[in-house]
């Protein structure tokens, strides 16, 4: 991880030399000792830094997120882009960039418009699976439904948008890490650093739950209350980092299947690892976004998909037989 | 340990399965749970380990109502073995038989925990099969796994859901010799629902039959296992022989006259 960091920091298209971004990077630590041009300073510093640990985070974020929503749902299947999560997001997005209408106004706009649309279409999931007391078929089944209809949402409005508006919503859309700054960055990390820990503790119950409900009841688990609070949580870290980063697709999906291809299906170490992989995956992603076809940047949804879908089908193919 | 169970009465959505049920374990006894398919046994067992929720009635363990304990108070006291696990993602043997350690464990396994688990597991003769993916056994070593999970999980009284079903006569055998081993061995009590009546009659200190959510009878294996009470509530014509003090069944036919219960 230290590595893509080091590489990463030293990519773009700014020219500037490895020694010119060591030296900006050191001269923050080491005020006075090193000759750095503001031009190198303010490039790492505000660009290439925010980036590389945005991607770092959003990866590990959409990994954990992943990891225990497969395990709540026990399906190999649940991630926050089968669940309309991710739909919904793009639908709060949209609104804002066509219409211009949201719940707060100003800069931030897009971002809380997607961040609340996405919160609702959990509580919409939970609150029609709580009609079946937590049911996790009818969650994933509520999920999906609701993700074609904020997506069939988002495109009515592109078809009735103008151009311009259309073509930023298709931008929003493709998921990009480097729309961040520091003050985003610490604003993902914070949920993080607050959700995480949480979701590690009650590994132990996740491993219970993967083995049906009765099974988790009888070893002390209560089932319903478990389910609920952990499709909270990682929609709450979902909700966060998609709306900064924007639909980044499959890392949640494919994350934690390569981790349990890996070392098999103990949460306990699942959930930290497909955060990892997850990292290490969008983080490495965005290196070969940027540098593929520089000057061009890629879409890094696109990238991701791209390199993903590969190892994942190695993975799917040399797999032991009784895997899923 | 003591468990009471008190006029239990369940119903699914308005659709009665238990109906008034009321007995008691004693310590160190094993309990054979019979009755014809649909007659309630599985929910009477759910219903004893609180995954369940009876609509009346009371149960409780060593004088204390399990509505007043938590979850995880009720999982160190009642381990559950049900008929069969399908776990969503792949798990060893060995992690489980970890799981069994969950209403112990606050935040990481203890050496007393893996302690446990190993002594549970060469008690099951498991070791060989220890790193084995769960989903890769044949059915008796399933069986045989989850036991040693209720037996990690260190509960005074086993619920067993007819641990049976799956296997043939020999390791139908086995999980009945092993699980007789267990109580003796470990001081505990159990609750097995059975469908083999032979082998109830054979390893059971005392039979409960079930019938369309009643209990019909109850008692020593000879008491319960006669041949007008199979009749009545199976709705078959059996003849009842005894052998070495137990009663042996070999059915006849379908009783046209009677239509059963359930």
């Amino acid at each position: 991880m230290i590595v893509i960091v080091g590489v990463a920091a030293t990519l773009g298209p700014a020219g500037l030399s490895i020694g010119d971004v060591y030296a900006a990077i050191a001269a923050r630590f080491f005020p006075g000792h090193f000759n750095v041009s503001p031009l190198a300073d303010s490039v790492v510093w505000n660009l290439r830094l925010p980036r590389i640990f945005m991607g770092l985070l959003a990866g590990f974020g959409l990994g954990v997120a992943g990891a225990v929503m497969q395990g709540v749902l026990r399906n190999p299947l649940a991630s926050p882009f089968t669940l309309g999560i991710s739909a919904a997001a793009g639908f709060g997005a949209s609104l804002a960039i066509v219409l211009g209408v949201g719940i707060v106004a100003g800069k931030h706009l897009i971002i809380a418009n997607a961040f609340v649309f996405s919160l609702l279409c959990t509580i919409l999931m939970l609150a029609l699976a709580s009609r079946t007391s937590g049911n996790p078929a009818t969650m994933i089944l509520a999920g999906v439904a609701l993700g074609f209809l904020f997506s069939a949402g988002t495109t009515l409005l592109q078809y009735f948008g103008d151009p311009y508006a259309v073509q930023a919503v298709v931008f929003w859309l493709i998921g990009d890490v480097g729309r961040t700054s520091w003050e985003k960055l610490s604003l993902v990390g914070i949920t993080l650093l607050v959700t995480a820990p949480l979701l590690f503790w009650k590994s132990w119950d996740l491993n219970a739950m993967s083995s049906g409900d009765e099974t988790a009841r009888s070893l002390g688990v209560n089932v319903t209350t478990a389910r609920i609070s952990m499709m909270v949580i990682t929609s709450l870290i979902t909700a966060t980092i998609v709306s900064f980063v924007g639909t980044i697709g499959f890392i949640g999906l494919v994350a934690p299947h390569i981790v349990r291809m890996a070392i098999g299906g103990d949460n306990r170490f699942v959930v930290p690892l497909s955060g990892m992989v997850g990292a290490l995956l969008l983080a490495g992603a965005d290196i070969v976004a940027l540098q593929a076809m520089a000057p061009i940047v890629l879409p890094i949804g696109v990238i991701t998909a791209l390199m993903g879908v590969p190892l994942f089908l190695y993975f799917i193919l040399r797999r032991k037989k009784e895997y899923l | 340990m003591n468990l009471k169970v008190q006029a239990v009465t369940f119903s699914y959505n308005s659709t009665p399965v238990l109906d008034n049920i009321t007995f008691e374990l004693q310590p160190r006894e094993i309990v054979a749970l019979v009755g014809p398919n649909g007659s309630g046994k599985s929910t009477l067992l759910k219903c004893i380990d609180r995954i369940l929720r009876p609509q009346h009635g009371k149960i409780s363990i060593d004088s204390q109502d399990i509505r007043r304990m938590s979850q995880q108070e009720i999982s160190k006291k009642l381990g559950y073995v049900p008929q069969r696990v399908i776990s969503a993602f792949p798990l060893s043997v060995f992690e489980t038989v970890l799981m069994g350690r969950r209403p112990h464990i606050a935040w990481r396994t203890s050496q007393k925990d893996i302690d446990a688990v190993l002594k549970s597991i060469s008690l099951l003769e498991l070791e060989h099969l220890a790193m084995r993916d769960f989903a890769e056994l044949s059915g008796g070593e399933m069986q045989r796994v989850l036991l040693a999970r209720a037996v990690a999980q260190e509960a005074g009284i086993l619920l067993l859901d007819e641990p049976t079903s799956n296997l043939d006569i020999r390791h139908q055998i086995e999980a009945m010799e092993i699980l007789r081993q267990l109580v003796t061995v470990k001081n505990i009590s159990a609750i097995v629902a059975v469908h083999d009546l032979n082998l109830a009659a054979r390893y059971a200190d005392r039979m409960i039959m079930l019938s369309g959510g009643r209990i019909c009878a109850t008692g020593s294996p000879s008491e319960v296992l006669t041949a007008d009470g199979i009749s009545k509530s199976y709705g078959i014509r059996v003849t009842v022989r005894n052998e070495n003090g137990r009663p042996f069944i070999i059915p006849l036919g379908i009783d046209t006259g009677s239509v059963p219960v359930a």
